[in-house]
């Protein structure tokens, strides 16, 4: 007893010298570091990139093996690959005739083909990536790093070993991971309950898919085999699909994808799934509970949303506090509990988006560098790459209506847009809505055609404190899709020409 | 570690204004117009001017009164001195005629209202024309010695050209006049014209209201004036100057040679025409007009004529039997002796029968009124008619004399115009245009059976026009009137009854 507490204390005791002596910074290493990033995600390299134009000398952490974090292996670009292959094999398939193209016996896919230009796509982009942190300086340290102090990184090497950064500034970019559902536990390499990682693994076109979560990335990697041929079902616990947006634009959206093909059981939840050697049988009940049903899948993925990952990073050694789902939190500057570690992205709250990682990225590395950075979160759009896509960018009607905010409305259909109609593709609206003393944009919705595209100006507007009127007399070119915009922006404080 | 950091520009984004001073920053006024404090300070020579009062000497001058330009009608707004009576340097008691005063309708002379000396004269000849009510017109002083003091005195500028209020306005009030293009929601004493930039629909708003608003303090980012903070402006008052008119380059162009037809000369109208053209438009504009036309016979009024000639030595013209069968007519159809008032939406019926006769006079032409011309005899009209015209010729009309009246008369049958169309003057109702008898041959009557029928005869025709505001006059009660007209005017016997 007494000997054990006596270590314990000897123990705190070294400890805190130990402590004292890392911020003295007499290191057995290389120079000290400005910033050592760990996370080389969207928000992770970026930052690293910035910091080393900035000056600072920069190091970032990657335990991946790539750079690019989720976004760029499994998560954007992937999906983003997968969604143009199959874009283009759905609209050979139903749309080319339109166009006159005509071709002997059937159209088939070759999946093979599609995921290896998908994986040589995203070898390219993280290739990329390397390229650029080397282009600007930054050291690449290829393994898992933890944080062992206000100035340390410990990261225990991929090829074996360890080694100690010393860094005056420690930025957290961990990203994030699947949230696991319980009664659908993920097994990406069985290929038969699959998160959206092993989504973009799928190596045949399954005959019956669930997605199990209604949100972005469900509808999205439901898109892909859905114009493969898959039969999906969207189960979602809530009575709307993407949850985060305007309830309008759900509801509308949901109505094209039904047209699609998609089928949509929603107010619905999971409680059983049995994995069987052809599918997956799953059991399903009301969210308020009731009778349940059962039906089985070729392929079930489970995308019912993300949280932060911060496994291993040892911030609860140096004092740092996760909310209850898990996000670090930080101060309007990133700064977490102690003062020269700061978090970014997807580990601390706000949406997780990978350019909000990015903007966050650089705004907290200007302001380690003694400038202003800062993030307009008003300003941050975002995008489901379905098709028609979906963007938004700013406030939906419900959150105005929260507020107490009058606003006004416009509307404005792609039926109504030349381009659209002349690509024989115009599903979908824009909708802009603007407070009702001043014209300020607050809010713009638009489905449609390169939505993603499209909601760039709108956030270009918002960014500057513009109104309606304001788009409105800005000149958009002729045949294009951005002219609905601004015929929506007219609807909004006046009357539109073309509807 | 900043040692080694490059040169690098924050790409911050946030929003605070860094709005530039410097061109256009411009806090002169150039505007001419007095500040509210300037005009309100007791002890502001500006404040002075617009008084009648008589003031303690603040400056290097004695105690002295301004005379303002007098309103000598209700009507009146602008005049002109014709001439001054005195100079300077001269005394006048109560009642003299210190100057005579061209109005829209006549010229009359302005007596002062007490004993004094005239110090200084401050309109006259070129300058005294047009003049608003209320402009500084003279300096009067009640001791001879203080005469001198004014040798010098000059009018300030801002005097006669800043709108001056009113006299009968309230001498605290200050006239701040909008500019032009501005609407009444914005006021805009003196803004600062500034460099921030306008957002579209900010310029858009703002320069369709004629004003700039690049001196605002912008919410957009970067300090960009957005829509919002322009009807924010509007909406608080915040001042903002009107726009400024980017005048080109002043090409001066040689004036080509024009070949006209002949020489002609520029006739400015005088005060009574520009009246009279300015009322006489209104009457077109507004009032609905319609013409209803009766050949009458003047045989029996040549006749009746004649024989007070002859007989009696009295001279009666056609008009003034003209006037009188009117306004016996008048008599008999009181709903032509109207008048419409545009503010109630309402026809009111005159009391009393008022007959303006017009008269050409050397400078444009009048309406003297004959009052209760129902109640006059022919002789007794026919000395009204003789004694207003007269003086209506010499100017001397007093004002009660030629405003008002119910109905009007216009004869130019010594013109030897047959028939003519008058224009009607609001508020009255009608105006009858009367030409010159003409001979014509008549048929008579077609006898049903008889042997032979009667020669046609030659009368004396005169054809007379009813226009009347279709507002208060209908047709039928327009006919009315002229066959009471005609009734009288055929047999004037019935004038006795």
């Amino acid at each position: 007893m007494f000997s054990t507490k006596f270590a314990v204390n000897s123990l705190q005791r070294n400890r805190s010298t130990a402590w004292r002596s890392f911020s003295k910074t007499t290191a057995t290493f290389a120079d000290q570091y400005d910033v050592v990033i760990v996370g080389g995600g969207p928000g992770g390299y970026v930052a690293a990139i910035k910091s080393a134009q900035l000056g600072m000398k920069t190091a970032c952490v990657e335990m991946r093996g790539r750079l690019g974090g989720t976004c760029l292996n499994v998560g954007c670009i992937p999906s983003k690959a997968l969604l143009q292959s199959s874009h283009h094999y759905h609209d050979a398939k139903h749309h080319f005739a339109d166009h006159g193209i005509v071709f002997d016996g059937d159209l088939s896919m070759d999946i093979d083909k599609m995921q290896d230009t998908k994986s040589k796509t995203v070898e390219g982009l993280t290739g990329g990536i390397e390229y650029l942190l080397k282009k600007y300086g930054v050291d690449y340290v290829k393994g898992k790093g933890k944080i062992t102090g206000p100035n340390g990184v410990e990261v225990a090497l991929t090829d074996g070993g360890s080694e100690s950064l010393d860094t005056k500034n420690i930025i957290i970019a961990s990203g994030s991971e699947v949230t696991p559902l319980p009664p659908v536990p993920v097994d990406n390499a069985g290929g038969k309950v699959v998160d959206s990682t092993g989504a973009l693994e799928i190596g045949t076109i399954p005959k019956k898919m669930a997605v199990v979560g209604g949100g972005v990335i469900g509808l999205e990697m439901g898109s892909v085999w859905s114009r493969l041929g898959a039969e999906v079902t969207v189960i979602e616990f809530l009575d709307r699909i993407l949850p985060m947006n305007d309830t309008e634009v759900a509801k509308k959206f949901q109505t094209i994808l039904k047209k699609q093909g998609f089928k949509f059981n929603l107010k619905t939840k999971v409680v059983k799934s049995v994995v069987e050697d052809d599918g997956v049988v799953l059991t399903t009940e009301p969210s308020k509970g009731g009778d349940a049903k059962e039906e089985k899948f070729d392929v079930v993925l489970v995308s019912t949303g993300r949280r932060p990952y911060t496994e291993g990073l040892g911030l609860e050694d140096v004092g740092i506090q996760t909310d209850k789902l898990g996000r670090i939190e930080v101060d309007s500057h990133f700064k977490t509990a102690v003062p020269s570690i700061f978090a970014i992205g997807d580990a601390i709250s706000g949406p997780m988006l990978a350019h909000k990682a990015e903007e966050e990225g650089i705004a907290c590395v200007e302001t380690i560098a003694g400038f202003a950075g800062h993030v307009c979160y008003d300003a941050i759009p975002g995008v489901v790459y379905t098709y028609p896509e979906v963007a938004d960018v700013g406030k939906t009607e419900e959150e105005l209506k929260e507020a107490g905010i009058a606003y006004n409305v416009g509307n404005f259909p792609f039926a109504a847009n030349s381009r659209a109609r002349a690509n024989g593709s115009a599903d979908g609206f824009v909708k802009v809505l603007a407070d009702k003393e001043t014209d300020k944009i607050l809010g713009v919705h638009i489905i449609g055609p390169n939505a993603g595209e499209m909601i760039a100006e709108a956030v270009i507007a918002i960014e500057y404190g513009a109104s309606s009127e304001d788009m409105a007399r800005t000149c958009h070119a002729h045949p294009t899709l951005s002219e609905a915009f601004k015929e929506a922006c007219m609807d909004t404080y006046d009357q539109p020409i073309h509807f | 570690m900043l040692a080694r950091r490059r040169i690098c520009i924050a790409a911050s984004t946030s929003s605070v204004s860094t709005r530039l001073i410097g061109v256009g920053h411009n806090s002169n006024s150039n505007y001419n117009r007095l500040s509210l404090s300037e005009i309100n300070d007791v002890n502001s020579k500006y404040r002075r001017q617009f008084h009648s009062s008589t003031v303690v000497s603040k400056d290097d001058y004695p105690v002295h009164t301004v005379l303002p330009f007098p309103a000598l009608s209700p009507t009146m707004e602008t005049g002109t001195i014709a001439n001054w009576e005195l100079s300077e340097g001269d005394e006048f008691s109560a009642g003299s005629v210190l100057c005579s005063i061209e109005t829209d309708k006549a010229t009359m002379d302005y007596e002062a209202q007490d004993d004094g000396f005239i110090a200084k004269i401050l309109r006259d000849g070129p300058d005294a024309s047009d003049l608003p009510i209320g402009t500084p017109i003279a300096i009067v002083v009640e001791e001879l010695e203080d005469v001198a003091a004014f040798a010098d005195y000059v009018v300030l500028e801002d005097e006669g050209n800043a709108g001056v209020g009113d006299v009968s306005a309230s001498s605290a009030d200050a006239p701040i006049a909008p500019t032009s293009g501005s609407t009444t929601a914005a006021p805009v004493a003196g803004g600062d014209s500034g460099t921030s930039f306008l957002l579209p629909s900010a310029r858009f708003l703002a320069e369709s209201k004629g004003l700039d608003a690049t001196g605002l303090k912008g919410s957009g980012k970067g300090g960009r004036v957005t829509k919002g903070d322009v009807l924010a402006a509007i909406r608080d008052g915040t001042p903002m100057p009107a726009l400024a008119i980017p005048t080109g380059p002043v090409v001066d162009l040689p004036l080509p040679e024009v070949d006209t037809y002949g020489t002609y000369e520029d006739v400015p109208n005088n005060n009574m025409r520009k009246i009279v053209a300015k009322r006489l438009t209104f009457s077109k504009q507004e009032v609905p007009c319609t013409y209803t036309s009766m050949e009458v016979e003047l045989d029996n009024v040549m006749k009746l004529r004649k024989q007070l000639l002859k007989d009696h030595d009295i001279k009666v013209s056609v008009n003034d039997i003209v006037v009188r069968c009117s306004a016996m007519a008048l008599r008999d159809v009181p709903e032509a002796n109207g008048s419409y008032d545009p503010k109630t939406d309402t026809v009111k019926l005159q009391d009393s029968i008022d007959i303006s006769i017009a008269v050409a006079i050397p400078n444009g032409l009048i309406t003297p009124i004959v009052m209760n011309t129902d109640k006059l005899g022919l002789t007794e009209i026919s000395d009204k008619v003789r004694d207003l015209a007269g003086r209506a010729r010499d100017g001397k009309l007093a004002p009660e004399e030629y405003t008002g009246g119910t109905f009007c008369i216009s004869n130019l049958g010594m013109f030897g115009i047959d028939e003519f169309t008058a224009i009607v003057n609001p508020p009255q109702a009608a105006i009858l245009a009367v030409g010159g008898g003409v001979k014509r041959i008549v048929p008579t009557p077609y006898v049903d059976g008889a042997e032979e029928q009667a020669k046609p005869t030659i009368k004396t025709i005169m054809t007379a026009r009813l226009s009347s505001d279709r507002r208060v006059i209908d047709e039928a009660t327009a006919s009315l009137f002229l066959l009471a007209f005609k009734h009288y005017i055929n047999k004037p016997e019935l004038l006795l009854l």
